[in-house]
């Protein structure tokens, strides 16, 4: 069966850079359906990954896998390792929330706890640390401004956060992720329910962003992962299709899906 | 790590609480059915009770328990229904529908006891009826009378707005869009309410044990103003002779068929509600 | 003529309406009617310690007390049994064992009240005398564990739709930080759900007051404050377990009949208040009917 996937051409983008994240043969079923067949994928450091695909091929299954945030779906089932610095994720002895504040994710549509902006991005890091109030304020400016919302919220950090606009509380849930500093960030298609502005915002942090982290995002907007992305991953119909890096894929990939995916937005396979 | 000690202890005790509530079902169901089925037999059922109840059966103890409640729906059933269209279909009023919901929240929340010296003060009394099975009727469809209301509303409320326009462009006025179109779909939940309200009617003791009842010398009654004795009253009456194995026997007895008719009007309210929902899905 | 049936309809919707908005304020006006003797003659008396028909004293002050006590007890037991145990159902368990919890819930729910006074008198009351080497297994302690049970299925059941009606993506986005479930649940959920935990309180607590039977035959009904004011090992009264044993031998229209109307009517008051409040305290007050 494995033999039958196109092999990603690795040996330009592995070798001289550092793999956090490697995923081998990895399948997931939910219930009777296969949704993931045979998943081979490195993710690399301090890059940002962007992986698309058409809606329902698995691109969201796959990124949620990454830090285990599927557990609880009813009738799930996985093969194959998830490696995370040189560890396998998918171990029972795992303590899935540590594994957590190492990966952490963004959704779809943007979540905030009903309380105040400042009690938001101080949400995930005040349970793994004591704060004192000083570390707090200076958590909350550090993290505020690395999203660029603090020149609009500094004022009122005391305020509802659910009186942010959507675009506001997206950048607010980043912020909330990157005060907990994880490794890895992944993000489900973070800028589908979002206007054009707001989008642009988070594409531009995000290219800020890969200094000290690495990026997994999920989008199934062909130019966005044009604007931002170092590395490609095409995923359709639970297979991996082809992954390099975006430079090469846009430019001269030699798979007629991909090439038809990437001119249409449309893919039979 | 004591964030996943305290997360370990959380599961503790959410397992400690779950075993504890589990065994109480258990031990509640197991001691109804265990001493129940002895006292069972088709004797018991068709009998009537001798020795102050201690031994022969219970049938007209199941008669009064049916009797009181068939006319405790028969007439809630026109007032739920009138009630539920109107909060459905002629209430525009925000104000007055709010004050019409708790009126109705709080005739449900009205505890059992004070239905019963209301009873026994205004029936019994003022208008001089006696104890008659016929007001354990009355006071009891006043008991279940929001179940039902609020069962057949959502039920009428949930039927789309363009089922009441395409049948108003055809000519109808609204009654007839309310008789022809909205009460044959509305009328399910005016049932499956029925059946809840029944289920919670049948075993209710201190509404009825003051108007309705009477505990010995009680047959088929031959009108409406004599008393009746019901399956929770005769259990109610063996309870308080608990000393005496006979009677506590014939108790569980009672009991046992009490909780079989609970069950029987519960199963069908759901029976009647999931096989609707699958009608009005497709 | 189809006019007329019209107009026929809309009278009979509008009565209905009127005779199911007037019920209660029927059963308020005649319990306030039939407490008024109480009130006049009695007046202040009426909160004494002391009942003894036979010497025209109306105390009522034991009943209260009876009353409070037995659904404090009810309530200390079943708040937190309960909402740990919806926890379980809402948060642990499969949702597809859901429906058979629920129905499970609503057959305990659904066993009669007298049939529960049966148990604790065949059961509780045996094992409170021997555990506590008593003369008589019917204390206040009894009816408070019995109403324990009784109220129950109400607060899981509740408890676990109000949990049910959080969106995932609550549990979700907390789960991305790095979250253990008990933190996800103490931070997250419990605050959001709180509204609806308050209104299956005050509903559980309404439903312990007012009930009646099961209490009725196990507490013992001694008109008495027990001495000391904590030994909840002795037999009590409460309202409902007063009106039970003794409204039916009551004279119609006595001042002692008056005053156990009057207790009536008190009762009325305090459950419609928590009634009032506890549908107030629902944020989706879209037609649920909390029984």
């Amino acid at each position: 069966m494995a033999e039958k996937v196109i092999k990603p051409n690795l040996s330009v983008v592995g070798k001289n850079q550092k793999e956090i994240i490697e995923i081998k043969n990895f399948q997931v079923w939910i219930n009777e359906n296969h949704i993931l067949d045979d998943i081979q994928l490195s993710i690399p450091k301090n890059e940002i990954t962007c992986i698309i695909g058409p809606s329902g091929s698995g691109k969201s299954t796959l990124i949620r896998s990454i830090n285990r945030i599927n557990d609880d779906v009813t009738g799930l089932n996985t093969q194959g390792e998830i490696i995370f610095n040189g560890l396998s994720i998918n171990e029972k002895d795992v303590d899935v929330a540590q594994l957590r504040t190492q990966i952490g994710m963004v959704f779809q549509k943007p979540c905030v706890f009903p309380k105040s902006i400042k009690e938001n991005v101080l949400f995930g890091i005040q349970h793994l640390k004591k704060l004192s109030k000083l570390e707090k304020l200076q958590i909350a400016e550090e993290n505020l401004k690395a999203v660029s919302l603090w020149k609009e919220v500094s004022h009122r950090l005391n305020d509802k956060a659910i009186s942010l606009s959507i675009g506001q509380q997206q950048r607010l849930c980043i912020a909330r992720t990157l005060a907990v500093k994880p490794e890895v960030i992944l993000l489900d298609e973070p800028t589908s329910s979002l206007d054009p502005v707001s989008t642009r915002a988070i594409e531009d942090m995000m290219v800020k962003l890969k200094e000290n982290y690495t990026i997994v995002f999920v989008t199934h907007n062909i130019q966005q992962a044009k604007r931002i992305a170092d590395n490609l991953v095409f995923i359709c119909d639970g297979k991996l299709i082809e992954q390099g890096p975006a430079s090469i894929i846009f430019s001269c990939s030699s798979n007629p899906q991909t090439k038809a995916y990437l001119r249409d937005e449309y893919c039979d396979c | 790590m004591n964030r996943k000690l305290q997360n370990n202890l959380f599961y503790a005790s959410v397992g400690i609480a779950v075993f504890v509530c589990s065994l109480i079902l258990l031990f509640l169901f197991g001691i109804i059915i265990w001493n129940g089925l002895p006292a069972l037999s088709l004797d018991f059922l068709t009998n009537t009770s001798a020795e102050f109840g201690a031994s022969g059966g219970i049938v007209y103890q199941i008669f009064g328990s049916i009797l009181l409640i068939i006319f405790a729906a028969l007439i809630c059933l026109p007032i739920a229904l009138g009630t539920a269209i109107y909060k459905s279909e002629y209430l525009k009023n925000d104000t007055v529908h709010k004050i019409i919901n708790t009126l109705i929240y709080s005739l449900n929340g009205i505890p059992s006891v004070i239905f019963g010296i209301f009873g026994l003060i205004f029936f019994v009394n003022i208008l001089n009826m006696g104890i008659s099975w016929f007001v354990g009727s009355i006071i009891l469809s006043m008991m279940i009378l929001p179940t039902v209301t609020l069962s057949t509303y959502q039920s009428i409320n949930s039927i789309p707005t363009v089922y009441r326009e395409s049948s108003s462009a055809l000519g109808l006025n609204k009654w007839q869009v309310i008789v022809q179109v909205l009460l044959p779909q509305g009328f399910s939940g005016a049932i499956t309410g029925l059946l809840i309200g029944i289920a919670r009617a049948i075993g209710e003791t201190a509404p009825i044990m003051f108007i309705a009842t009477a505990f010995s010398g009680v047959e088929f009654p031959s009108s409406f103003l004599e008393p009746v004795s019901t399956l929770p009253t005769h259990i109610l009456a063996l309870a308080q002779q608990a000393t005496n194995p006979a009677a506590l026997q014939n108790a569980w007895g009672a009991s046992l068929v009490l909780v079989i008719l609970v069950i029987i009007f519960s199963i069908s309210a759901l029976f009647i509600r999931l096989r609707h929902q699958t009608i009005s899905k497709r | 003529m189809l006019g007329s049936t019209n107009k026929i309809g809309k009278y009979y919707v509008y009565g209905s309406t009127l005779i199911s908005a007037f019920i209660v304020f029927l059963i308020f006006t005649i319990l306030l009617i039939n407490s008024w003797d109480a009130i006049s003659i009695i007046g202040l008396d009426l909160l004494s310690f002391k009942w003894n028909a036979a010497t025209g004293e109306f105390g009522i002050l034991p009943m209260l007390f009876g009353t409070f006590v037995v659904t404090f007890i009810s309530l200390l037991i079943a708040v937190p049994l309960g909402i740990y145990t919806a926890i379980f159902t809402s948060e642990i368990l499969p949702s597809k064992y859901r429906f058979v919890v629920k129905s499970l819930l609503e057959l305990l729910a659904g066993i009669p009240s007298i049939i529960f006074g049966l148990i604790g008198i065949a059961f509780f009351s045996i094992w409170i005398q021997d555990i506590f080497n008593l003369q008589s297994g019917r204390t206040i302690l009894t009816a408070g564990i019995l109403l324990s049970i009784m109220i129950l299925p109400t607060i899981i059941t509740l408890t676990d739709d109000a949990f049910h009606h959080i969106p995932d993506k609550y549990r979700e986005s907390a789960k991305g930080l790095g979250l253990y479930k008990f933190e996800i649940i103490k931070e997250i959920l419990i605050p959001i759900a709180k509204p609806d935990l308050k209104a299956a309180i005050l509903l559980a607590f309404g439903r312990a007051l007012g009930e009646t039977m099961a209490v009725m035959l196990v507490i013992g009904s001694i008109d008495k404050i027990p001495e000391p004011i904590y030994n909840w090992l002795s037999p009590g009264q409460t309202i409902t377990s007063k009106l039970g044993r003794e409204i039916a031998e009551t004279s119609f229209g006595s001042v002692h009949f008056s005053a156990m109307i009057f207790m009536g009517l008190l009762l009325f008051i305090l459950v419609l208040i928590l009634t009032i409040l506890s549908q107030n305290s629902l944020k989706s007050s879209n037609g649920r009917l909390y029984e």
